[in-house]
């Protein structure tokens, strides 16, 4: 499980901001495949530096189910 | 500060002021002893899985290729690199895994680049092993393929995704033999089921199971009995073998069309000949010496049972690698150092190149090592053990 200490905001870049490894990154990805049934290409990672980021593909891949 | 400066000045070396990333080994006439910081030590760190670095033969083999052949091709293997040694060991290799065909690359990095991106393309579908090797997600970003991880040796998961495909016949799943850091392997005959059940075709990196696994040393597919069910291997010259290249082989299809589709085949420079035959007689050692192989097992096995005696923290089989985990960074460093002041060379590994958020120490073992020097590896991880946290 990936936590973190820090206040998180909508905005926070995951790498500056939160302070996630590029291997914790790979973690959280797992849990939302794990938590929304879903995949999540690795291709689309290079567009996410924020939760709003990654929200964003999230919703695109679960509105496409 | 310009952008290369800017690069330089941000990126994060691990354990950068103490320097011990990429240092020198200078090596002391054997695969199995070096000198490291000024240490005279047992190399349990290199990936000479079977010692053949030193090899009379293979030493013969490449002089004699030097003196007749010149010390590079320069060029490709699709211009002026293609000489008749090139083309004799991939007859070779395909013989010895009774394949259709096989492309040699020269390294491994470049095989698994090569392939996976002449493979896969833009609307194409790869599916990894989440711990998969830089060159295999390397590979699949070169190729444009939309790309998904499955858990690490897990097929209910890789099952999942493929199940969410639209068309699953266009993908590609690739796993790994022997896994480079924690040494386990790939639960094969799950993997081929799910595979072929949706359609989907198979690539098996053997780079560390080459010479290493199954009767012959064909590697997981072999030992596994799961030759028929493989697409796809590609394996490397610069570990069993003890030299540098790489390959790729099938017994189900006719790769040569794939050459022109390969970059990295297409834009490197092939293989000097000195390199080419000492594969070729690297090759014909493995065919000729099975207890090689079965030495080197023994070597391993004697490690990881004794590391995991001590309650070392490791991989879930025994292998050749064994990686033992460490959560701290400077705990990890400290346990290194403690393991090379005692005489043992082992490779340090941080993320991202190690499995998770951990710090390792990675041993490997070889054919080469001797009862004394496997003794040594042993007391050196026992000491490290009793010492406990050495970390300040």
């Amino acid at each position: 499980m990936v936590t973190t200490d820090v206040t998180v905001e909508v905005d926070s870049d995951l790498v500056e901001d939160v302070g996630l490894s590029s291997v914790e990154i790979m973690e959280l990805v797992e849990q939302l495949e794990d938590e929304y049934d879903i995949s999540f290409p690795l291709n689309d990672l290079s567009d996410v530096r924020t939760l709003r980021d990654l929200a964003t593909h999230l919703d695109r891949i679960v509105s496409k189910r | 500060m310009n952008l290369l400066e800017r690069r330089i000045a941000t990126q994060d070396v691990p354990w950068r002021a103490e320097n011990v990333i990429g240092l020198t080994i200078t090596m002391l006439g054997n695969p199995t002893e070096g000198e490291v910081l000024g240490k005279r030590v047992v190399l349990a760190g290199t990936n000479n899985y079977l010692g053949l670095t030193f090899h009379p033969e293979c030493i013969a083999a490449a002089q004699r290729a030097a003196a007749e052949r010149g010390t590079g091709t320069t060029g490709s293997r699709m211009a002026n690199g293609t000489y008749p040694e090139h083309a004799a060991l991939e007859r070779e290799i395909a013989s010895f895994y009774d394949a259709k065909s096989a492309i040699v690359f020269t390294t491994g990095y470049q095989a698994n680049v090569g392939m996976i991106s002449a493979i896969a393309e833009r609307g194409s579908t790869l599916l990894l092993d989440a711990e998969s090797h830089a060159s295999i997600y390397d590979g699949a970003t070169l190729s444009g393929a939309t790309t998904y991880r499955f858990k690490h040796n897990d097929p209910k998961d890789l099952d999942k995704k493929l199940s969410r495909l639209d068309k699953p016949q266009e993908s590609l799943v690739i796993v790994e033999g022997i896994y480079s850091m924690l040494g386990d392997t790939a639960p094969l005959a799950a993997i081929c089921e799910v595979t072929k059940r949706r359609g989907a075709a198979l690539l098996v990196d053997e780079a560390h199971s080459f010479g290493v696994l199954g009767r012959t040393g064909r590697g997981l597919i072999e030992a596994t009995g799961m030759e028929d069910q493989v697409d796809l291997v590609v394996g490397t010259f610069s570990k069993s073998l003890g030299c540098v290249g790489g390959f790729a082989v099938s017994k189900m299809h006719d790769l040569d069309a794939l050459r022109v589709a390969a970059r990295a085949y297409l834009f490197s420079a092939s293989s000097s000949p000195s390199v080419i035959a000492s594969a070729r007689a690297a090759l014909a050692v493995i065919r000729r010496e099975p207890a090689l192989m079965a030495r080197l097992w023994d070597n391993a096995t004697r490690v990881y049972r004794a590391l995991q005696q001590f309650g070392y923290t490791l991989g879930p089989e025994v292998s050749p690698v064994v990686g033992a985990v460490l959560h701290d960074k400077a705990e990890a460093l400290a346990a290194w150092r403690f393991l090379l002041a005692e005489g043992v060379y082992v490779n340090l590994v941080a993320p991202p190149v190690s499995p998770g958020a951990f710090c390792m120490l990675r041993c490997s073992l070889s054919a080469a090592h001797t009862n004394e020097q496997v003794e040594k590896i042993i007391e050196a991880y026992r000491m490290l053990k009793e010492r406990g946290p050495l970390a300040t």
